[in-house]
């Protein structure tokens, strides 16, 4: 088991709009602190999923990996080269090995282009085939995602949102990769569309051995699709283990509460939800200490002051809690 | 196949023929279709030569023989307004077209860039919009010296800022897709993105403008020659024109009304060509 | 359920909802029939272009400014379908109240939150203006927004997303409704936020006396809160009866695969369930069935002719001519 992309400690705070004057003067300004020391391993083969609440840094972490966003601090390392090191920072080939698919399958195909156009022009970029082979190749893509030869002359408007993400999802195969990053792929889809989408990328997965992160807010699908799964609270992991683990025993009191949150098709279920009280505090300030705290039926006086660190928990994975002992001591 | 290039007319036929059942559009293809064919060959449609003199028909109203009548030396006023079709419609494309080229690119890159040139460029809008434009054209000219092609780099020097600031809008709008982070992440090159991906979908309004730039610099081009800053007599120009009959206005109407109504009706048919193309230009979808 | 015992307050039959585009008839809705009672829950599920949106705006008289109603929408015995516009504006708002899915654009962000629930107030009510603050006060808290008096003053921006939607509850519940239609509430929001919503809407409904229809695509969100469900399909009705029935023992092959596709109780990384093909559009429907191109278990009658919603027990009804029979599609 070797890690193909190493994270370590990352920080991303965006600021909120310097002038020219603030430029002028070295003036900070304001700042987002979206990701807030996380490291993590991507394992080659693996699929790791990531969860966690609208704004908590998931997406800007996906973003990162693929270099849309520049850390403020901390290391990406793919094959112990750190990707945002000046000698590397703009080495397309590293684009080539490790793609992204976006949420959105209504912008982030080219209105303009067919889907034959947009596929052939990644091809040709990187010179994966010679050009008197693109053709072929494009059908070969096309086929590989289940979608019809005459799509190619189609454009993405003709497409419904399923196909779009096929289109998608071919794009990215056709540079070949070896990592593909998935930040909600499935969730603008219909439940039945969604889970074509998914069979295809495990089927993809396993036919083209690739490794994958897959960066959603749906619980269900994480745990469907991942083997590992790293739960992303305020831009930390606050918990990280094997998928099977977690999802049936979580020890961080946000994993719990994230867990039983999410509505499950058995009616007898209803009232067994641990209620979670408030709202995701705002990252622009951020609570001292634990940033879960606030919201923490568990918290006491060690959570406001110190941040718990991610530890390993007896055949959890790792947790970062003060008091991860006690409440699964009592569960 | 890897040839990308996006051509709309090959793609949307049938958006062609929905625009060509706007009466609108239409009108603004065959106004400026014409206009071009006149400026193109003034002398196949002039009846007489613009600069012949004739001392015994002076000042003469329409008549069959002069159908928009004679100016102060006897030169036949239908033929100077088209021979002006040629100075005018040059003016629309030489004032605007490297105002639109410069603009576009400025615009795109800061667009695409964004940081600290985007903070100089922001300045620079605030600096140019704050001036009127025509007093600002005027100053140019006045450095340079009057004639045609001082006032193109005039307009150029002044122009191309509104249509960096269009493009500029534009692109950052469209950087809000996800197409346009796809193209960082296929590890496209800056070019690429910025000029086969953000750019055609972001030049339409850009496109739209243009067309009414053209009449405004029509406009303008001519306001200049009436002030003799412009095209100089006896060259034949809308705004020349409108100032030779401007002492006369009273008895010799014709002489500033016919070169005032092909103002007009030009800038009305690049009005309506612009709106026409905004709709056909548009992406599906 | 004792709840299909009670008088039913709203009564649909054979609702149909007609859009126009291009000179096309899109028939959005059809055929819908279904009752609520006082103190119900119902929750009408389907994927996008199921017509279960449309279904309520044609409720509350929203979807026959861009289209054609028919059928019959009965409100305490009276039916709202032909009613003229004046007459029906007594009953929005005052007696049927609406949220929506997005509620940072159904919220004006220009007057404050306290003067939005007063406007309702003051068009439902004879409250004085004391008593129209004292009641708004009373809603917020009702919801849950902590110390309410003080957040009167504040605009819909400086509350957040779950927060907002509070708010729009508040809004719509100040006037005393008794029932509310809720257009899928908490598809914006994250599941720990969707919670809380959907328990306050649960507690609301039961201490306010007040029907409840719900909108969603998350048949979740139906197991944790409804008491009866109608799924969607093309415009139409597919299966109907009492969520416990329901989901236990899906009849419709659309139930089966809608409840399938969601990856519940499977081995991981196994391949889901999933319909094959996409929803139809509403201007290329067959003529048969809607879902017979997608369906597993589409015979000739299917291609042939449409199966009405009939009933199979006493409860539940379903439109099938070849329904499921054992319960394999049960989550449980």
């Amino acid at each position: 088991m070797s890690a193909v992309l190493r994270i370590r400690d990352l920080h991303l705070r965006f600021p909120l709009g310097r002038s020219l004057m603030d430029y002028a003067t070295g003036q900070p300004g304001r700042v987002v602190k979206a990701l807030n020391g996380i490291s993590l391993d991507l394992i080659k083969g693996e699929a790791l999923g990531v969860v966690g609440e609208s704004g908590c840094g998931k997406s800007t972490l996906a973003r990162c990996i693929v270099r849309l966003h520049a850390p403020s601090e901390g290391t990406i390392e793919f094959e112990s080269q750190d990707i945002f090191g000046d000698d590397n920072r703009s080495d397309r080939t590293y684009n080539r090995r490790v793609q992204m698919m976006f949420q959105d399958p209504y912008s982030s195909l080219n209105p303009r282009m067919t889907t034959g156009q947009i596929l052939a022009e990644a091809l040709s970029v990187h010179n994966m085939r010679p050009e008197a082979e693109i053709p072929a190749r494009v059908v070969e893509l096309l086929d590989l995602v289940r979608l019809p030869q005459d799509a190619q002359h189609k454009l993405p408007h003709e497409f419904s949102g399923g196909q779009r993400q096929r289109i998608a999802i071919a794009r990215a195969l056709a540079v070949e990769p070896e990592v593909l990053i998935a930040d909600e792929l499935v969730s603008a889809l219909d439940v039945s569309v969604q889970a074509q989408v998914v069979n295809l990328l495990l089927e993809l997965q396993q036919e083209l051995d690739l490794t994958i992160l897959f960066v959603a807010h749906d619980l269900r699908l994480v745990r469907h699709v991942s083997n590992r799964v790293a739960v992303i609270y305020l831009g930390r992991i606050v918990e990280i283990g094997d998928s099977e683990t977690l999802f049936s025993a979580p020890a961080h009191p946000y994993s719990q509460a994230l867990l039983s949150a999410a509505p499950t098709l058995n009616p007898d279920d209803r009232g067994k939800v641990a209620r979670l009280e408030g709202e995701l505090p705002s990252p622009l300030n951020m609570p001292s200490g634990c940033p879960f705290h606030v919201r923490c039926h568990h918290a006491t006086d060690v959570c406001k002051q110190s941040v718990p660190a991610l530890l390993p928990f007896e055949g959890c994975g790792e947790v970062a809690c003060h008091h991860v002992e006690e409440i699964n001591a009592h569960a | 196949m890897s040839d990308a290039t996006y051509n709309p007319v090959a793609q949307n036929p049938s958006k062609w023929r929905q625009a060509l059942r706007k009466p609108g559009f239409v009108a603004g293809l065959m106004i400026i279709g014409f206009s071009i064919l006149l400026a193109v060959f003034p002398g196949a449609f002039a009846p007489y030569d613009p600069n012949a003199i004739d001392y015994l028909a002076v000042r003469q109203p329409p008549s069959w023989a002069h159908p928009f009548g004679t100016d102060l030396l006897g030169r036949d006023s239908l033929s100077r307004v088209i021979w002006a079709y040629q100075v005018n419609m040059q003016m629309a494309v030489f004032a605007t077209v490297f105002a639109l080229l410069i603009g576009v690119v400025i615009g795109a890159l800061v667009g695409y860039y964004r940081g600290i040139a985007d903070l100089i460029f922001g300045r620079v809008v605030d600096a140019v919009i704050t001036f009127p434009f025509l007093v600002l054209v005027i100053a140019v000219v006045a450095v340079l010296g009057p004639g045609l092609i001082n006032m193109y780099i005039a307009i150029t020097v002044v122009g191309w800022v509104y249509y960096a600031r269009l493009m500029r809008a534009e692109v950052i709008a469209q950087m809000g897709n996800d197409y346009a982070a796809a193209g960082i992440v296929m590890g496209y090159s800056d070019r690429r993105i910025i000029f086969r991906h953000l750019l055609p979908n972001a030049i339409t309004p850009v496109i739209v403008y243009w067309m009414t730039d053209m009449a405004l610099a029509i406009l303008l081009g001519s306001s200049l020659g009436y002030l003799g800053l412009g095209a100089q007599p006896p060259q034949a120009e809308w705004g020349v024109l409108i100032a030779e009959g401007r002492n006369f206005i009273s008895t010799a109407w014709w002489l500033s009304l016919m070169p005032g109504i092909a103002i007009v009706l030009t800038g009305l048919g690049f009005s309506l060509l612009g709106d026409g193309l905004a709709d056909l230009l548009r992406p599906r979808g | 359920m004792g709840m299909n015992n009670k008088t039913p307050i709203l009564e649909i039959e054979a609702l149909n909802t007609t859009f126009y585009r291009n000179g096309q008839a899109l028939p959005a809705v059809r055929e819908v029939s279904f009752s609520v009672a006082r103190g119900e829950v119902l929750g009408l599920v389907g994927e996008s272009g199921s017509g279960k949106s449309v279904t309520l705006r044609s409720i509350m008289g929203l979807a026959r400014r861009y289209g054609d109603v028919s059928g019959q929408v009965r409100w305490q015995g009276r039916d709202l379908v032909p009613m003229p516009d004046r007459e029906l504006r007594l009953i929005q708002g005052r007696e049927i109240a609406m949220i929506f899915q997005e509620p940072m654009t159904s919220l004006n962000p220009l007057l404050t939150i306290g003067l939005q629930i007063e406007e309702n107030l003051l068009a439902h009510t004879n409250l004085s203006r004391a008593a129209r603050r004292d009641r708004a006060i009373e809603m917020l808290d009702l919801v849950g927004i902590p110390s309410a008096a003080q957040r009167l003053k504040d605009y819909p921006h400086q509350f957040s997303g779950g927060m907002r939607q509070r708010v729009m509850i508040a809004i719509a519940l100040a006037a005393n409704p008794k029932l509310l239609l809720a257009d899928e509430p908490t598809t914006a929001l994250d599941v720990t936020i969707q919670a809380q919503i959907l328990d306050l809407i649960l507690r609301l409904a039961e201490e306010m006396e007040m029907g409840v229809v719900l909108v969603t695509h998350d048949l979740g969100v139906v197991a944790q809160t409804c008491d009866n469900v109608s799924v969607m399909y093309a415009g139409r009705i597919v299966e109907q009866g009492p969520v416990r029935n329901v989901l236990r023992e899906p009849r419709h092959p659309y139930t089966v695969g809608l409840m399938r596709s969601v990856p519940e109780n499977l081995p991981p990384r196994t391949p889901l369930y999933s319909i094959q093909g996409v929803p139809p559009s509403l201007d290329t429907l067959p003529s048969g069935c809607a879902f017979a191109p997608r369906c597993s278990a589409c015979v000739e009658a299917c291609v042939q002719g449409r199966p009405d919603l009939s009933r199979v027990t006493d409860t539940r009804h379903v439109a099938c001519f070849n329904p499921v029979i054992d319960a394999k599609g049960n989550a449980a």
